[in-house]
């Protein structure tokens, strides 16, 4: 897997992403409230919390499925509060969406050219991003001319996966990738997280399984009822005696 | 046999009218969730803009033809494609229009306003075709001319093989687009969810645009098609389309290969019908109609429900 390319360089203390005081409501309902955030660049931050916090409500924001209800995002410095979901795709981010949410009357192949689409790509360069995806996960290619219905919630996932890497973003945003997997296929999810920010790729994670997204991250915001309540680094929250209790109990 | 024949190319020749239609039908559903109730309007619109064009053209020629009963001359070499495209093009334009002022802002939202907007954009178009050319039924000639051929004692008129022949290119070139070519793909994308389409970068309100220009070119194309073999009035429409989305409804709406098998069995069943009772043809089909969806909801070929509209 290597590297992809990196943006323009701007200014080191530049993050990738800031998420600045943003709130959120479904019609009169908040989901998320006056939430900041910052994502450096090549750094892994997780967004941990119990169902219904609003995390995933917050990454729509970020790639633009659903607009603001006040508040700011930059990425790189640049304002795209109101840029559409489909240029955002253009600018840089890539979302592998909760549920996975592959084409399933498509092939593998198609999925992952679909991933590519807004880089108009010759038919060489795609083949070569398709052959560094089946390099990243070797099932996809035995898979490729199949139907991703046919895949097993596991190869889905990595097909989401390598659908959003397929765009080439310079920041991956990941939704509840261990959600519905069986415990052996989230630990290979995982360990392809962890290949992914070796080699150098900003990552937002939003997940439910708190011990593992900690784990793996650099820092971590903990999410409840749509409010920031704690963050710090994965490795002292993971230590954290309240989050002990309230997200890695007997459930993790 | 001999009836056969006639049964069978007859059959399929209107039956691949309402296939185009059918699946024009199948387009802005599977994109949008919507479907444009002025699709009846605009094949008529397309036939009649489509005669404009070999009336001009025929006067270009010289000499003086009356519009009403152009001479089968009118329709001869290039004239005809010609007038077929112009017929898809204004007719793609008038779709755009159409997405713009009675679809766009009501899709995606609940209630169903965009059915009675779509009716009403048809009254429109219908009323001001009605102006331009008046309610009598014109005489277009087949580019093939209007001598029936004889095969095997059936009388099959070249307009019909044209029909089917033309109807058949048209959906098996649509069916390679959306399979093997990168628009085809984000439109089917677009189809099985709009908002992992977007997350893909695909501008998902273009393509959503790009569906009704194309399922109104269809009509266009189609109205001009079968006004050789049709009363051509600017009523012809009206019950093409309300054939073409039976047969939409019956091989499922969702599900374009669907629809065209849908489209060509109404035609086939119609002729034949036609053949044992004129009387019965309308009763026959539309309590077969009613039979199928009693028994199969969806559509013959049809996976989702229809009440997610």
């Amino acid at each position: 897997m290597t590297v992809p390319s990196i943006a323009p360089f701007r200014s080191a203390d530049v993050p990738a992403l800031e998420v600045e005081d943003v709130s959120l409501a479904y019609g009169p309902i908040a989901a998320v409230s006056g939430v900041s955030l910052s994502v450096p660049r090549g750094a892994v931050v997780a967004i941990v919390g119990a169902n219904g916090a609003g995390k995933t409500t917050l990454l729509k924001a970020i790639c633009g499925l659903m607009p603001v209800a006040s508040g700011r995002i930059r990425f790189e410095g640049r304002d795209i509060t109101a840029m559409p979901a489909h240029r955002r795709v253009t600018a840089g981010i890539a979302l592998s969406p909760e549920g996975r949410q592959v084409f399933p009357d498509q092939s593998v192949a198609d999925n992952l050219e679909l991933g590519a689409y807004a880089r108009g790509l010759s038919a060489e360069a795609m083949a070569a991003a398709m052959e560094e995806q089946f390099a990243f996960f070797p099932r996809l290619k035995e898979r490729r001319n199949q139907a991703a219905v046919t895949l097993s919630g596991g190869e889905q996932q990595m097909l989401a996966i390598s659908r959003a890497l397929m765009a080439g973003p310079r920041l991956l945003l990941l939704d509840e990738p261990s959600l519905g997997l069986a415990p052996l296929v989230i630990n290979d999810i995982f360990r392809a997280i962890a290949r992914l920010r070796d080699g150098g790729m900003t990552i937002l994670l939003v997940e439910q399984m708190a011990n593992l997204a900690l784990a793996i991250a650099d820092t971590a915001y903990v999410l409840e009822t749509g409010r920031v309540t704690l963050s710090g680094r994965g490795q002292d929250l993971l230590r954290d005696p309240q989050i002990r209790s309230a997200y890695l109990g007997s459930g993790h | 046999m001999t009836t056969l024949i006639q049964v069978l190319v007859s059959g399929l020749a209107i039956g691949g009218v309402y296939a185009l239609i059918a699946m024009s039908f199948s387009i802005t559903f599977t994109t949008t969730k919507t479907l444009n109730f002025a699709q009846g309007e605009f094949v008529a619109v397309g036939a009649f803009l489509g005669v404009t064009m070999l009336y001009v053209l025929a006067r270009m020629g010289g000499g003086e033809v009356s519009f009403a009963s152009l001479p089968p001359a009118a329709s001869a070499g290039l004239n005809y494609p010609a007038a077929a495209l112009v017929a898809g093009l204004v007719l793609g334009a008038l779709g755009l229009l159409l997405f713009a002022v009675a679809v766009r802002p009501f899709a995606g939202k609940a209630g169903m306003n965009w059915v009675m907007s779509t009716i009403g954009f048809g009254i429109i178009v219908q009323s001001l075709g009605l102006a331009v050319w008046g309610p009598a039924p014109v005489n277009v000639p087949s580019p093939f001319g209007d001598d029936v051929i004889r095969v095997a004692g059936a009388g099959i008129r070249p307009q019909e093989i044209l029909i089917l022949v033309v109807a058949v290119l048209l959906m098996l070139g649509l069916d390679r687009v959306m399979r093997g070519t990168r628009i085809g793909k984000a439109m089917r994308a677009v189809a099985a969810n709009p908002q992992a389409a977007s997350l893909m970068g695909i501008n998902v309100a273009a393509m959503m645009l790009g569906a009704y220009a194309l399922s109104s070119l269809l009509a266009g194309i189609g109205g001009l098609l079968v006004a050789p073999i049709a009363s051509a009035s600017l009523f012809l429409g009206m019950g093409i389309a309300l054939k073409a989305f039976s047969g939409a409804i019956v091989g499922g709406l969702d599900n374009p290969r669907g629809c065209i098998a849908g489209g060509f069995a109404l035609g086939l069943l119609e002729s034949g019908v036609a053949l044992w009772s004129a009387e019965w043809r309308e009763i026959v089909i539309f309590l077969l109609i009613i039979v199928v969806l009693a028994v199969r909801p969806n559509g013959l070929f049809g996976a989702r429900s229809l009440d997610k509209v």
